[in-house]
């Protein structure tokens, strides 16, 4: 049996978030702390330290924005 | 050299599941359906995922259920609990799946058609603001693998805030 608690990992979105996101199963999810774009808007960013794209979404319910992640290579 | 005698399928890899006393109640308990609705529930949530009625506080250590009972034919049981994973939005929030001895997730041990797993928060996480009002939502996705062989996936929502 495996149990998958997911991790945590540093990722950067320009003027969305910068901080600890919560990442499992290809998906990466984050509150927003920065104002300066629209999450939405969001297309890539850098998640523990590697590039990639990114397609946020807001949570139906919670504070969460959530996103399928792909490495850009 | 036994990691090569697995592999090599010299030595057949131990299966098989971890039962127990399944001490639950109703409302700790999601059930999955055996027809699922359609209705959307949030990126990385299936369509329809089964939801537990009790939230759950980040400072509590419970254990919830999750039942296969409406889903499983006759007689049919679960043989393997091949995964249980949590969503990013509660690897976020330090929310776990205890893995410790007495905790870890068991199949009932009467009938064999529900799995028993305990929920944590990391304490250094308990007191965050996501938490507070109507809290998150997190989802955990069961892969079971059962006696007539059937291989099933089904996803159950939790809330966790602050009670």
């Amino acid at each position: 049996m495996i149990v998958d608690n997911g991790t945590r990992q540093p990722l950067i979105i320009a003027g969305v978030f910068e901080g600890m996101a919560g990442v499992a199963g290809g998906f990466v999810s984050f509150i927003p702390n920065r104002a300066g774009k629209a999450p939405g808007k969001a297309g890539a960013g850098i998640l523990n330290g590697v590039p990639v794209l990114l397609k946020p979404t807001k949570d139906a319910d919670g504070p969460f924005w959530t996103s399928r992640f792909e490495v850009i290579e | 050299m036994l990691t090569l005698l697995l592999a090599a399928g010299v030595i057949p890899e131990q299966s098989g599941v971890e039962t127990g006393v399944f001490d639950v109640p109703d409302e700790r308990v999601a059930v999955a359906a055996k027809l699922q609705a359609a209705a959307a529930m949030g990126t990385g949530i299936p369509f329809g995922a089964a939801r537990w009625q009790q939230p759950f506080d980040p400072a509590d250590h419970l254990p919830y259920g999750f039942s296969f009972d409406a889903v499983l034919e006759e007689g049919e049981t679960i043989s393997e609990v091949e995964l249980i994973a949590l969503s990013s939005a509660g690897a976020a929030l330090g929310v776990i799946i205890d893995q410790e001895a007495g905790f870890a997730p068991v199949v009932d041990d009467d009938g064999g058609r529900r799995i028993q797993i305990w929920f944590a928060v990391d304490p250094a996480m308990q007191d965050t603001a996501p938490f507070d009002a109507a809290g998150a939502q997190v989802p955990v996705t069961f892969r079971i693998l059962t006696s007539k062989q059937h291989r099933l996936e089904r996803t159950a929502v939790l809330t966790v805030r602050q009670l």
